[in-house]
């Protein structure tokens, strides 16, 4: 292999190769059921190794003045609007500010039935969902210019604001599969109930989580942005699953720990307390990123979804 | 035991005589202008949160700073030392509270014991003090019902007869007891219940009304000590039953999937006036009862006024956290004063539900009944924390600090704060004033201050911000660009270097 080209092309979409794979075959296009029920790509993925993902997450986040600076800025505005709005803390909760959904959903329905109740509360979630996917929409199109392109521009908001369906459909579609996941959590209860949300937490993530990175990075639609993500989650030998366990649990183990800075009611956070959460957002970003490195990686060996049929014309 | 004579001055001896009968004298005389006052306060408490409405409020208290006054240590008992005093309720100068096998009175002035009643092991809920037949009655529940740890289903209070739970049911150790207070003895026959009681004691007249877990609503005439109507309300009863404008009001308790409510029942033939059911389901907390509304907090960090007259919801006003069943609101000057359970304070409007201030004291508070003593809210908690926070600012004016084991269920009496103590110290503590201490004014770390959010913020976020981007330029340079773009067969494509070793070593 050689490097050849050293120059980086204007677009950062990439033709996939063909490479003798099931998508050249593949009979019919599904839709997004289908994308998950459909048998995995026989394609043998050449994805990085954890540890070199998320080391390269890590560089590119803090070599980048603008996901740095981002962090707490985000957070500060966040913590002031939800101060505005009667939250009274604990501040502890603001660990999951910038967390990816489906975790990020889990705060802000958190923090949405806290401020409004139940049932209130479930209507003004859909708007702090939204509000998560603009800031989504708008990280994930930093980190993968960062990653492509070694600078994040004012084109990255612009891009941003072009992948804000996915990242909205992202948060909807979490968001649905956590209310399925409570509901069996109420009819089993106990151990079972929290192991079936850990799992639907884990399984919403391997899904989707690379939805809004092909958007950002493919200028792909919605549905497509979708249906790809699912199929490279479903990559053999990419270690996706895994890699989702590995950031939902610790990202939950944080939000539930007790002792930790920030764990009492109170709306002016300590010096630690806000250390504690600049330093968790920013590790979410590393994790926003490094899925983003991991799904770069392999973009050009992810499927792409077969034809869909078109019914013969009647004559 | 060591004595210690001393001799004294015949001149100094009769000096000293002539002052002792001068204060004897003066003694004599103020306690006989104060005898009526004295009374009062003591029939002032005479229930749980003071009375039958359960309002947890005096207008005039010992003022803050305090300190401690005296101590009654009452070791904890029953099956591995579990089980504590009850909240106290007063009568006659002496403080009633119910331990897990003996009802036992104290002294309000020095603490000293003045009698002890044995009873059969139960939960440690608030006896009623009650003026009856021209005499003070204590009563009391008693008995687990075959419920508590290890012990077996059998009574050992023997069941009167005509006084019997359901046709054909087996009698259980739950009866209503009820006692002189003078003299100590049983003003008639332990009146049997169907399950364990442990919503304590309320009386209004002559009437005590009590709740069982198996959800039925006792009303027992304590002149005959005789059933007058019992009632099935369709689920536990754990708080207190109140009772106020020929009604008796209890929270049902719901689960994971029932919602809880409230009920009115009329005092006079215990038949349901109204019910009132949240749209949550979880549990209700002690009621308070003022001015024609009921006061309740619910699971769904709520607290809820309800017309007492039928059962509708007047307002609902949100909590950071909820009430537990065991705790409840306090009502005073047409202000609702809750406790959730992380100890956060709150007043809110009884008119409208708005919510005036909130103290959040950050501790465990199960138990949680804030009392309004003068112009001070008192709270405790279940570190030992004693605070009083002003009704007018919610601005914290006192804080014992904590330690001594839980304090719970504030008494306000005359000039003493009584408070009972769980764990090491278990027990009975009078706190009075202490003038030579000073006050404090403490706002709510609730209440926004700019200049600490902006300042702290800045103070944590300069330094990551800098070494992170440090420490980015310095890896950045060494490690280079994320991806390379390689052309293969003719096709640009992203490479690096880690994936590639990657790939090579697998």
């Amino acid at each position: 292999m050689t490097n050849k080209n050293p120059k980086r092309p204007p677009t950062s979409y990439r033709a996939p190769r063909s490479n003798g794979s099931s998508a050249d075959v593949a009979p019919r296009r599904r839709g997004l059921l289908g994308n998950f029920l459909a048998p995995r790509p026989r394609v043998e993925s050449s994805m990085p190794k954890i540890p070199t993902s998320l080391w390269r997450g890590f560089i590119a986040v803090v070599s980048s003045p603008v996901l740095v600076l981002s962090v707490p800025l985000i957070l500060l505005v966040e913590w002031a609007a939800a101060v505005a709005l009667g939250f009274q803390g604990p501040f502890s909760v603001m660990a999951s500010a910038l967390a990816l959904p489906p975790v990020g959903t889990v705060f802000d329905g958190g923090l949405a039935t806290s401020l409004f109740g139940a049932q209130a509360g479930l209507v003004m979630l859909v708007a702090f969902v939204v509000l998560r996917a603009v800031i989504l929409g708008f990280l994930t199109a930093a980190a993968v210019q960062k990653l492509d392109e070694d600078h994040v521009s004012a084109a990255a908001l612009k891009r941003g604001v072009r992948i804000i369906p996915t990242t909205l459909a992202v948060g909807i579609t979490d968001m649905f599969i956590l209310t399925i996941s409570s509901i069996l959590v109420q009819i089993l209860g106990g151990a079972i109930g929290l192991l079936i949300q850990i799992a639907a937490l884990i399984f919403a993530l391997y899904l989707l989580v690379f939805a809004p990175v092909i958007a950002a990075s493919e200028h792909r639609g919605m549905p497509e942005s979708l249906g790809r993500s699912i199929r490279a989650g479903r990559m053999p030998g990419a270690g996706n699953l895994a890699f989702a366990a590995i950031y939902v649990i610790p990202a939950i183990v944080v939000s539930v720990i007790p002792g930790l800075p920030g764990k009492l009611v109170g709306v002016n956070p300590s010096v630690g307390s806000w250390a504690f959460a600049i330093v968790v957002n920013l590790i979410q970003v590393v994790f926003l990123t490094t899925f983003a490195f991991r799904y770069l990686s392999i973009a050009d060996e992810v499927p792409e979804a077969p034809a869909r049929e078109r019914p013969a014309r009647r004559r | 035991m060591h004595t210690t004579r001393v001799t004294t001055h015949p001149r100094r001896r009769i000096r000293r005589l002539r002052a002792a009968a001068f204060a004897l004298a003066a003694a004599v005389c103020a306690l006989v202008l104060m005898g009526p006052a004295a009374a009062q306060v003591a029939t002032e408490w005479s229930q749980f949160q003071g009375g039958p409405a359960h309002p947890g409020a005096v207008s005039e208290a010992a003022a803050p700073p305090y300190v401690s006054e005296w101590t009654a240590a009452v070791p904890l008992a029953g099956p591995n030392d579990r089980y504590g005093l009850s909240a106290l309720v007063l009568g006659a100068d002496q403080a009633v509270a119910v331990g897990p096998e003996h009802v036992l009175g104290f002294d309000v002035v020095s603490g000293a014991p003045t009698f002890s009643v044995d009873r059969d092991f139960g939960p440690p809920v608030p006896a009623a003090v009650a003026e009856v037949g021209g005499r003070q009655v204590v009563a009391f529940t008693q008995g687990f019902a075959g419920s508590e740890p290890g012990a077996s289903a059998s009574p050992s209070t023997p069941t009167p007869s005509g006084a019997s739970p359901a046709p054909g049911a087996e009698p259980v150790d739950s009866h209503l007891a009820a006692f002189d207070l003078r003299t100590q003895e049983p003003l008639w026959d332990p009146v049997q219940l169907d399950d364990v009681s442990k919503t304590g004691v309320t009386v209004q007249g002559s009437v005590a009304y009590v709740g069982t877990d198996a959800g039925t609503v006792y009303a027992i005439d304590l002149t005959k000590g005789t059933i007058d109507w019992q009632v099935d309300v369709g689920g536990e009863l754990f708080s207190s039953l109140a009772a106020a404008e020929g009604l008796v009001v209890g929270g049902v308790a719901g689960d994971a999937r029932t919602p809880p409510s409230v009920v009115g029942l009329k005092s006079a033939d215990g038949s349901q006036s109204w019910k009132f059911e949240p749209p949550s389901a979880g549990l209700v907390s002690g009621i308070a009862i003022e001015d024609g509304r009921v006061f309740a907090g619910f699971s769904d960090t709520t607290l809820r006024a309800i017309d007492l007259g039928d059962g509708a919801e007047v307002w609902s006003s949100r909590l950071n956290a909820p009430i537990y069943p065991q705790a409840g609101p306090s009502v005073a000057g047409g202000a609702v004063y809750a406790l959730d359970v992380n100890a956060q304070l709150y007043r809110i409007d009884a008119a409208d539900g708005s919510r005036t201030w909130d103290f959040a004291l950050n501790a465990v508070t199960p138990r949680g009944w804030p009392v309004v003593a003068g112009s001070h809210v008192l709270v405790s908690t279940d570190e030992g924390r004693f605070v009083a926070i002003d009704v007018d600012d919610g601005h914290l004016v006192w804080d014992g600090g904590v330690g001594g084991g839980p304090l719970r269920w504030l008494v306000p009496t005359g000039d003493r704060i009584l408070g009972v103590r769980g764990a090491g110290a278990a027990g009975i503590e009078s706190f009075a004033s202490d003038p030579g201490a000073s006050l404090v004014d403490v706002a709510s770390p609730t209440v926004v201050d700019a200049g600490i959010i902006v300042r702290n913020f800045a103070i944590a976020a300069v330094p990551i911000v800098v070494l992170a981007l440090l420490l980015g330029g310095a890896l950045g340079r060494r490690m280079g660009p994320a991806f390379i773009i390689v052309d293969e067969d003719g096709a640009p494509s992203r490479a690096t270097q880690d994936a590639h070793e990657d790939q090579d070593e697998g």
